[in-house]
Protein backbone atom coordinates (compact mmCIF):
# COMPACT_ATOMS: atom_id res chain seq x y z
CA UNK A 1 0.00 0.00 0.00
CA UNK A 2 2.03 2.75 -0.83
CA UNK A 3 -0.48 5.27 -0.55
CA UNK A 4 0.51 8.38 0.60
CA UNK A 5 0.34 9.46 4.42
CA UNK A 6 2.04 12.26 5.82
CA UNK A 7 0.61 10.95 9.57
CA UNK A 8 2.45 7.44 9.20
CA UNK A 9 5.62 8.84 7.12
CA UNK A 10 6.31 11.25 10.12
CA UNK A 11 6.35 8.58 12.75
CA UNK A 12 9.88 7.42 14.11
CA UNK A 13 10.16 3.77 13.20
CA UNK A 14 9.80 1.94 16.65
CA UNK A 15 6.30 3.80 16.86
CA UNK A 16 5.65 2.31 13.56
CA UNK A 17 6.65 -1.04 14.35
CA UNK A 18 4.32 -0.84 17.70
CA UNK A 19 1.13 0.34 15.71
CA UNK A 20 1.80 -2.00 12.88
CA UNK A 21 1.26 -5.18 15.31
CA UNK A 22 -1.98 -3.50 16.95
CA UNK A 23 -3.09 -3.79 13.21
CA UNK A 24 -1.89 -6.85 12.54
CA UNK A 25 -3.39 -8.56 15.92
CA UNK A 26 -6.61 -6.74 14.80
CA UNK A 27 -6.77 -8.65 11.36
CA UNK A 28 -6.40 -12.09 13.42
CA UNK A 29 -9.40 -10.87 15.60
CA UNK A 30 -11.27 -9.76 12.68
CA UNK A 31 -10.95 -13.34 11.08
CA UNK A 32 -12.01 -14.54 14.57
CA UNK A 33 -15.36 -12.37 14.68
CA UNK A 34 -15.84 -13.76 10.69
CA UNK A 35 -15.77 -17.17 12.04
CA UNK A 36 -18.16 -16.17 15.31
CA UNK A 37 -20.63 -14.55 12.74
CA UNK A 38 -20.51 -18.57 10.53
CA UNK A 39 -21.68 -19.99 14.00
CA UNK A 40 -24.51 -17.35 14.85
CA UNK A 41 -25.27 -17.86 10.71
CA UNK A 42 -25.29 -21.97 11.62
CA UNK A 43 -27.57 -21.43 14.08
CA UNK A 44 -29.79 -19.28 12.83
CA UNK A 45 -30.64 -21.49 10.18
CA UNK A 46 -30.88 -24.47 12.10
CA UNK A 47 -33.13 -22.81 14.84
CA UNK A 48 -35.03 -19.97 12.59
CA UNK A 49 -34.52 -16.70 11.25
CA UNK A 50 -36.05 -14.28 9.01
CA UNK A 51 -34.55 -13.45 5.45
CA UNK A 52 -32.96 -10.06 5.82
CA UNK A 53 -31.48 -11.07 9.34
CA UNK A 54 -29.73 -14.34 7.74
CA UNK A 55 -28.87 -11.82 4.54
CA UNK A 56 -27.17 -9.82 6.66
CA UNK A 57 -25.49 -12.34 9.34
CA UNK A 58 -23.94 -14.32 6.29
CA UNK A 59 -22.46 -11.26 4.85
CA UNK A 60 -21.07 -10.43 8.02
CA UNK A 61 -18.81 -13.05 7.13
CA UNK A 62 -17.09 -12.16 3.88
CA UNK A 63 -17.25 -8.49 5.69
CA UNK A 64 -14.87 -9.84 8.46
CA UNK A 65 -11.97 -11.25 5.85
CA UNK A 66 -12.72 -7.65 4.57
CA UNK A 67 -11.77 -5.91 7.72
CA UNK A 68 -8.68 -8.50 8.31
CA UNK A 69 -7.61 -7.31 4.35
CA UNK A 70 -8.01 -3.77 5.68
CA UNK A 71 -6.41 -4.49 9.04
CA UNK A 72 -3.14 -6.53 7.46
CA UNK A 73 -2.76 -3.78 4.58
CA UNK A 74 -2.38 -1.21 7.14
CA UNK A 75 0.00 -3.08 9.62
CA UNK A 76 2.16 -3.38 6.20
CA UNK A 77 1.94 0.12 5.47
CA UNK A 78 2.78 1.33 9.15
CA UNK A 79 5.85 -1.40 8.91
CA UNK A 80 7.01 -0.40 5.33
CA UNK A 81 6.78 -4.13 4.00
CA UNK A 82 4.40 -6.72 2.26
CA UNK A 83 1.34 -7.72 3.35
CA UNK A 84 1.35 -10.19 6.31
CA UNK A 85 -1.81 -12.80 6.37
CA UNK A 86 -2.50 -13.42 9.70
CA UNK A 87 -1.52 -16.70 11.24
CA UNK A 88 -3.78 -20.00 11.83
CA UNK A 89 -5.67 -19.33 15.35
CA UNK A 90 -7.90 -21.56 17.63
CA UNK A 91 -11.10 -19.22 18.07
CA UNK A 92 -14.04 -19.86 20.61
CA UNK A 93 -17.48 -19.82 20.40
CA UNK A 94 -19.18 -19.22 23.64
CA UNK A 95 -22.06 -22.23 24.78
CA UNK A 96 -23.81 -19.82 26.98
CA UNK A 97 -24.38 -23.60 28.92
CA UNK A 98 -27.21 -23.99 29.90
CA UNK A 99 -29.11 -22.72 27.09
CA UNK A 100 -29.96 -24.57 24.14
CA UNK A 101 -31.81 -24.44 20.43
CA UNK A 102 -33.30 -21.48 19.75
CA UNK A 103 -32.76 -19.73 22.85
CA UNK A 104 -28.92 -20.33 22.52
CA UNK A 105 -29.07 -19.17 19.03
CA UNK A 106 -30.79 -15.78 20.05
CA UNK A 107 -28.01 -15.35 22.48
CA UNK A 108 -25.28 -15.77 20.57
CA UNK A 109 -26.60 -13.08 18.35
CA UNK A 110 -27.56 -10.88 21.31
CA UNK A 111 -23.79 -10.76 22.37
CA UNK A 112 -22.16 -10.19 19.37
CA UNK A 113 -25.09 -8.29 17.39
CA UNK A 114 -26.87 -6.45 19.71
CA UNK A 115 -23.79 -5.61 22.42
CA UNK A 116 -20.70 -5.77 20.87
CA UNK A 117 -21.03 -4.71 17.32
CA UNK A 118 -23.53 -1.59 18.38
CA UNK A 119 -20.53 -0.89 20.70
CA UNK A 120 -17.99 -1.48 18.15
CA UNK A 121 -19.64 1.47 16.07
CA UNK A 122 -19.44 4.02 18.56
CA UNK A 123 -15.92 3.24 19.07
CA UNK A 124 -15.19 3.20 15.51
CA UNK A 125 -17.23 6.59 15.34
CA UNK A 126 -15.08 8.15 18.31
CA UNK A 127 -11.87 6.51 16.64
CA UNK A 128 -12.52 8.13 13.36
CA UNK A 129 -13.46 11.50 15.00
CA UNK A 130 -9.97 11.53 16.39
CA UNK A 131 -7.41 10.32 14.01
CA UNK A 132 -6.15 12.34 11.29
CA UNK A 133 -4.04 10.03 9.36
CA UNK A 134 -6.04 9.45 6.19
CA UNK A 135 -5.19 5.84 5.80
CA UNK A 136 -6.36 4.55 8.97
CA UNK A 137 -9.65 6.97 9.01
CA UNK A 138 -10.34 5.66 5.67
CA UNK A 139 -9.92 2.08 6.73
CA UNK A 140 -11.99 2.23 10.40
CA UNK A 141 -14.67 4.11 8.39
CA UNK A 142 -15.44 1.83 5.54
CA UNK A 143 -15.62 -1.04 8.70
CA UNK A 144 -17.73 1.25 10.30
CA UNK A 145 -20.22 0.93 7.61
CA UNK A 146 -20.40 -2.32 8.00
CA UNK A 147 -20.28 -2.71 11.55
CA UNK A 148 -23.76 -0.70 11.61
CA UNK A 149 -25.54 -3.80 9.64
CA UNK A 150 -23.69 -6.49 11.81
CA UNK A 151 -25.78 -4.09 14.48
CA UNK A 152 -28.78 -4.31 12.93
CA UNK A 153 -28.96 -7.82 12.29
CA UNK A 154 -29.11 -8.21 16.11
CA UNK A 155 -32.31 -5.81 16.91
CA UNK A 156 -34.14 -7.56 13.54
CA UNK A 157 -33.62 -10.52 15.01
CA UNK A 158 -35.15 -9.62 18.76
CA UNK A 159 -38.01 -7.74 16.72
CA UNK A 160 -38.49 -11.43 14.87
CA UNK A 161 -41.29 -14.04 15.59
CA UNK A 162 -38.33 -15.80 16.18
CA UNK A 163 -37.79 -14.72 20.07
CA UNK A 164 -40.73 -15.34 22.23
CA UNK A 165 -42.21 -13.47 24.53
CA UNK A 166 -41.01 -16.22 27.21
CA UNK A 167 -37.76 -16.03 25.27
CA UNK A 168 -37.34 -11.75 26.39
CA UNK A 169 -38.01 -12.80 29.75
CA UNK A 170 -35.23 -15.31 29.84
CA UNK A 171 -32.92 -12.63 28.33
CA UNK A 172 -33.13 -10.14 31.06
CA UNK A 173 -31.87 -12.21 33.39
CA UNK A 174 -28.67 -13.06 31.16
CA UNK A 175 -27.99 -9.57 30.23
CA UNK A 176 -25.38 -9.12 32.72
CA UNK A 177 -23.20 -12.09 32.08
CA UNK A 178 -23.75 -11.47 27.98
CA UNK A 179 -22.55 -8.09 29.08
CA UNK A 180 -19.79 -9.22 31.76
CA UNK A 181 -18.38 -11.89 29.04
CA UNK A 182 -16.72 -9.28 26.53
CA UNK A 183 -17.35 -6.26 28.69
CA UNK A 184 -15.34 -6.80 32.17
CA UNK A 185 -12.04 -7.62 30.56
CA UNK A 186 -12.17 -3.74 29.18
CA UNK A 187 -13.71 -2.31 31.98
CA UNK A 188 -12.01 -3.44 34.86
CA UNK A 189 -8.24 -3.35 33.81
CA UNK A 190 -6.53 0.06 33.48
CA UNK A 191 -3.63 -0.33 31.86
CA UNK A 192 -3.27 1.37 29.05
CA UNK A 193 -5.04 0.22 25.32
CA UNK A 194 -1.93 -1.07 22.85
CA UNK A 195 -0.95 2.03 20.69
CA UNK A 196 -3.12 4.68 23.04
CA UNK A 197 -0.35 7.36 22.88
CA UNK A 198 -0.95 7.70 19.24
CA UNK A 199 -4.68 9.77 19.21
CA UNK A 200 -3.80 11.00 15.96
CA UNK A 201 -3.74 7.33 14.51
CA UNK A 202 -7.04 6.58 15.45
CA UNK A 203 -6.45 4.81 18.73
CA UNK A 204 -8.25 5.47 21.96
CA UNK A 205 -7.07 5.66 25.35
CA UNK A 206 -8.66 3.37 27.96
CA UNK A 207 -10.21 6.17 29.60
CA UNK A 208 -11.69 6.95 26.58
CA UNK A 209 -13.07 4.07 25.55
CA UNK A 210 -14.91 3.20 28.73
CA UNK A 211 -16.24 6.69 28.15
CA UNK A 212 -17.57 5.86 25.08
CA UNK A 213 -19.01 2.41 26.08
CA UNK A 214 -20.65 3.52 28.98
CA UNK A 215 -22.46 5.90 27.32
CA UNK A 216 -23.61 3.71 24.39
CA UNK A 217 -24.74 1.50 27.04
CA UNK A 218 -26.94 3.69 28.51
CA UNK A 219 -27.85 5.50 25.35
CA UNK A 220 -28.13 3.21 22.81
CA UNK A 221 -27.76 -0.86 24.08
CA UNK A 222 -29.80 -0.44 27.13
CA UNK A 223 -32.99 1.51 25.25
CA UNK A 224 -32.59 -0.59 22.65
CA UNK A 225 -33.38 -3.85 24.59
CA UNK A 226 -35.98 -1.92 26.36
CA UNK A 227 -37.94 -1.15 23.50
CA UNK A 228 -37.78 -4.89 22.40
CA UNK A 229 -39.77 -5.51 25.54
CA UNK A 230 -36.56 -6.70 27.51
CA UNK A 231 -36.06 -6.27 31.60
CA UNK A 232 -32.73 -4.32 31.91
CA UNK A 233 -32.93 -3.88 35.42
CA UNK A 234 -29.98 -5.94 36.18
CA UNK A 235 -27.94 -5.38 33.67
CA UNK A 236 -27.92 -1.19 34.18
CA UNK A 237 -26.97 -2.27 37.81
CA UNK A 238 -24.36 -3.77 35.91
CA UNK A 239 -23.56 -0.86 34.40
CA UNK A 240 -23.29 1.04 37.42
CA UNK A 241 -21.11 -1.31 39.15
CA UNK A 242 -18.88 -1.07 36.58
CA UNK A 243 -18.47 2.94 36.50
CA UNK B 1 -20.73 10.91 19.43
CA UNK B 2 -24.56 11.63 18.81
CA UNK B 3 -25.91 8.34 20.48
CA UNK B 4 -29.72 9.47 19.24
CA UNK B 5 -28.28 9.45 15.94
CA UNK B 6 -26.66 5.89 16.73
CA UNK B 7 -29.90 4.49 18.36
CA UNK B 8 -32.00 5.47 15.34
CA UNK B 9 -29.63 4.04 12.57
CA UNK B 10 -29.20 1.03 14.74
CA UNK B 11 -31.90 -0.15 16.62
CA UNK B 12 -35.16 1.43 15.04
CA UNK B 13 -33.90 0.89 11.43
CA UNK B 14 -32.82 -2.90 12.90
CA UNK B 15 -36.48 -3.41 14.27
CA UNK B 16 -38.13 -1.81 11.52
CA UNK B 17 -36.36 -4.30 8.99
CA UNK B 18 -38.00 -7.02 10.84
CA UNK B 19 -40.86 -5.21 11.24
CA UNK B 20 -41.45 -5.02 7.09
CA UNK B 21 -40.76 -8.58 6.88
CA UNK B 22 -42.79 -10.46 9.62
CA UNK B 23 -45.60 -11.18 6.97
CA UNK B 24 -43.48 -13.30 5.32
CA UNK B 25 -42.08 -15.54 7.95
CA UNK B 26 -43.31 -19.00 8.36
CA UNK B 27 -44.53 -19.94 11.58
CA UNK B 28 -41.60 -20.23 14.08
CA UNK B 29 -42.52 -23.12 15.91
CA UNK B 30 -42.65 -25.64 12.73
CA UNK B 31 -39.62 -24.41 11.27
CA UNK B 32 -37.88 -25.06 14.62
CA UNK B 33 -38.34 -28.62 14.62
CA UNK B 34 -38.24 -29.53 11.06
CA UNK B 35 -34.48 -28.18 10.45
CA UNK B 36 -33.57 -29.25 13.83
CA UNK B 37 -34.35 -33.03 12.55
CA UNK B 38 -33.03 -32.32 8.80
CA UNK B 39 -30.13 -30.69 9.70
CA UNK B 40 -28.14 -32.30 12.18
CA UNK B 41 -29.45 -35.88 11.43
CA UNK B 42 -27.74 -35.32 7.70
CA UNK B 43 -25.90 -32.28 7.73
CA UNK B 44 -22.56 -34.79 7.81
CA UNK B 45 -19.78 -33.96 10.24
CA UNK B 46 -19.30 -30.97 9.33
CA UNK B 47 -22.46 -29.21 10.37
CA UNK B 48 -22.21 -31.05 13.49
CA UNK B 49 -18.54 -29.73 13.91
CA UNK B 50 -19.90 -26.60 13.80
CA UNK B 51 -22.88 -27.19 16.42
CA UNK B 52 -20.65 -28.97 18.58
CA UNK B 53 -18.07 -26.17 18.72
CA UNK B 54 -20.54 -23.90 20.32
CA UNK B 55 -21.44 -26.60 22.65
CA UNK B 56 -18.08 -27.65 23.52
CA UNK B 57 -16.34 -24.00 24.59
CA UNK B 58 -17.32 -23.38 27.67
CA UNK B 59 -13.69 -22.95 28.81
CA UNK B 60 -13.24 -19.67 26.42
CA UNK B 61 -15.69 -18.21 28.40
CA UNK B 62 -19.12 -15.76 27.71
CA UNK B 63 -17.79 -13.49 24.94
CA UNK B 64 -17.36 -14.03 20.99
CA UNK B 65 -14.04 -12.69 19.62
CA UNK B 66 -15.19 -9.09 19.36
CA UNK B 67 -13.10 -6.03 18.44
CA UNK B 68 -14.28 -3.31 20.85
CA UNK B 69 -11.40 -0.57 20.63
CA UNK B 70 -8.19 -2.50 21.13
Amino acid sequence: MDVRDDVIDALAPDSRAQLAGVWQNRASLELQVGIGFAAIAGGLVEEGVIQPVIELATAAIRDEVRHAEISASLAARYRGSEVTWPAPVKTMIPAFAPATGRFRSTLRVIAQCCINETLACAVLEACVAQGKSPLVRAGQQSILSDEIDHARAGWAHLASPFVSEGDKKAIGTWLRRLLAGKLDVLLDEAAPLPGEAFPDHGMLSRATLVKVLHSTLDDVVFPGFDAAGIDTTDARAWAKEKA
Amino acid sequence: MDTKKLFHAIVVIGMTTAAACSSSTPDPGQDASADTGGGNDSGGNKDVAVADTGGGTDAGGDGFVAWIGC
